[in-house]
């Protein structure tokens, strides 16, 4: 199995387009360039909507999380915003002793995080969507 | 008969004459060996007098070759390419001279020598592709004479001289083609004849072996430079952390760091906060960052710290104090995790804030009790202080026996080699089974017994720990200073790499 590796999916709600990422594996000093890569590849193609998906992702070493809190950072500051979409309990536990889960938005469903970014309208009954 | 006579004579001219021909013919190889031979002694020489020791590098060395190259060959132009195996092409390092572009090209600049220069370096020509290329993946070298009928050499756009003709010779050392010496157009307008070709080949020849002892000599003072500069930069950080673990009546204190690489982003300090040696600031730093920026972010984040701790007796406020002035220099991907506490030595009060760090641990010795704390805080260097302010501080009191130990994420995380962690509870376990030790004793446990755990597997994290024990009697003396002891261990770290 590679230690990581990534899938990427659109998301989009009415004019605004986002991107989700399905992380597998692990994050650390090492898998974190190829994430950066990825995620910077993306956002030169002006997206700043962005999910990342991690229910399939194992650990996430203190590099990989600087990467995601720039990335957090870099997409507020183009008017955009990042959303962790299911972290598993471990991960969860990390960013919560960092102090993190307080910065970063959290959701637990697709359309959670899809209300998270604004691409899904929470007023509006599902189906109308 | 004197028709007999008559062919007799004439045999004897036709022999004498092609003997006169094949005495042209020998004379010219030996003229041209001669020149191949002068030209390569003086291409020896020509090296040995620009290189000395002191100056070997790959890129002067190039340009000497390619200079003398287009001398031999009276070339108008040439370059030195060599081949980058890690994507199999091959590109220009040194262009000598009017070269033209190579590949197929539009939109160049081709006035400015010095841009044509620089794109010609840029440009990576696949292996097999163009003459170049072509030379570069067989091995084997060739003459154009007639450049402008030739499809493998592209004609550049008008204003450029056109290609007339160009010899390309590969550099083969060791069995590997490692590059191409190339030249381009005859000075004076003629094309290059054989013999020029035969000298370039037989002068790549010479080049290749010198080539690949300059590029193996460069990778070796690279890496010897690196190794040096990190030398320097575990010294300089061995620096930063305290020399001696401090003198308390009434506590013994130890502390030790274990670097993962040559240098870390783990630290610890001791100070005293006040004048009257009451109050013993502690902290326990990692930076999320490790090699060099690491080692210089955490020489920051003490600076600053050890400025705003002064006569400063509330931690929460000093990490706040802190955050804003290293939230500016951190880069976006850099946070710095801490405990910074302050013990009251007189009122046993351990009062801390927890910037985003493991928790404090608290084993007594009788009661055999854990305690974790973990105030909620944020690390440091993330985000602006309106977000930080939500970090809590803890003052917790302090019995005779309790041993409180700081630690980093690289103790708890230490892996084997099935990639099982240590984890936090066989740490908090081996605690409470060692409590009897001296504090200096315990953390020497602990870095054996991860040790045992991990079986020589190299850790990717520093190891940082910190513990004091309060004592019954406040005012005992000839305590070990357990400290003096963990730089010695610093050093055997660092010793165990080299």
């Amino acid at each position: 199995m590679k230690a990581f590796s990534y899938e990427i999916r659109e998301v989009s709600y009415n004019d605004y387009k986002g991107v989700c990422f399905v992380l597998r594996g692990f994050i650390d000093a090492h898998t974190v360039i190829e994430f950066e890569k990825a995620v910077s590849e993306v956002m030169d193609g002006g997206i700043n909507r962005v999910v990342l998906e991690m229910s399939a992702l194992n650990y996430v070493s203190s590099a990989g999380i600087g990467a995601m809190m720039a990335l957090a950072r870099k997409l507020s500051q183009q008017g955009g915003d990042l959303v962790l979409l299911s972290p598993t309990q471990k991960v969860y536990t990390i960013l919560e002793g960092l102090g993190f889960t307080k910065i970063f938005k959290i959701a637990y469903t697709e359309k959670e995080a899809l209300e998270k970014l604004h691409l899904a309208d929470p007023e509006t009954p599902p189906g109308q969507q | 008969m004197a028709l007999i006579y008559l062919v007799i004579i004439g045999i004897l001219a036709f022999w004498v004459a092609s003997l006169k021909r094949r005495e042209q013919q020998l004379l010219q190889l030996i003229e041209k060996y001669h020149r191949e031979r002068k030209a390569t002694f003086a291409f020896l020489n020509n090296l040995g007098e620009r290189l000395t020791t002191s100056n070997i590098a790959l890129e002067p060395t190039l340009e000497i070759i390619t200079e003398f190259i287009m001398d031999a060959t009276e070339a108008e132009a040439g370059a030195a390419f060599l081949v980058d195996r890690s994507d199999n092409t091959v590109s220009a390092r040194i262009v000598q001279g009017m070269f033209p572009p190579l590949m197929p090209t539009t939109n160049y600049v081709l006035t400015k020598q010095k841009y044509l220069e620089e794109r010609l370096k840029r440009e990576k020509i696949p292996l097999g592709q163009g003459l170049i290329g072509e030379v570069a993946q067989s091995g084997l070298p060739a003459l154009v004479a007639d450049a402008e009928n030739d499809p493998r050499v592209p004609q550049p756009p008008k204003d450029f001289p056109r290609i007339r003709s160009i010899m390309a010779a590969p550099l083969v050392a060791r069995g590997q083609i490692s590059g191409v010496l190339v030249v381009v157009n005859k000075r004076g307008g003629g094309t290059f004849s054989q013999e020029d070709y035969d000298l370039l080949v037989a002068l790549a020849d010479q080049a290749a072996s010198t080539v690949e002892f300059v590029k193996l000599h460069d990778e070796f003072v690279k890496k010897q430079r690196i190794e040096q500069e990190l030398q320097v930069a575990h010294e300089f950080q061995r620096m930063l952390l305290p020399e001696k673990c401090p003198h308390v009546p009434g506590y013994r204190i130890a502390a030790f760091s274990k670097p993962a690489l040559e240098v870390g982003g783990d630290y610890y300090d001791f100070f005293f906060v006040d004048d009257e040696r009451r109050y013993l600031g502690i902290v326990i730093a990692d930076v999320s960052g490790k090699g060099i920026p690491g080692g210089l972010i955490m020489a920051m984040v003490r600076a600053v710290l050890r400025a705003e701790a002064r006569g400063n007796l509330s931690p929460r406020d000093v990490l706040l104090r802190t955050n804003e002035r290293t939230y500016e220099d951190t880069k976006d991907n850099v946070f710095v995790t801490m405990i910074y506490g302050i013990l009251d030595t007189k009122e046993r009060l351990f009062r801390f804030a927890r910037a985003g760090h493991e928790p404090v641990v608290v084993v007594n010795k009788q009661t055999q009790r854990v305690r974790l704390h973990s105030p909620e805080g944020i690390a440091l260097g993330m985000v602006e202080n309106d977000i930080f302010a939500s970090t809590e501080e803890k003052t917790i009191r302090l019995e005779a026996g309790d041993i409180v130990t700081l630690y980093t994420d690289g103790v708890v995380e230490a892996r084997d080699e099935a990639k099982n962690e240590y984890g936090q509870q066989r740490f908090l376990d081996f605690l409470v089974a060692n409590r009897e030790a001296s504090p200096g004793e315990i953390l020497n446990k602990v870095l054996s017994d991860i040790e045992s755990f991990t079986r020589g597997i190299p850790q990717h994290d520093d190891i940082t720990l910190v513990a004091f024990e309060v004592l019954e009697v406040a005012d005992e003396v000839n305590q070990p200073n357990d400290c003096e002891k963990e730089s010695h261990l610093i050093a055997r770290a660092g010793n165990e790499r080299g």
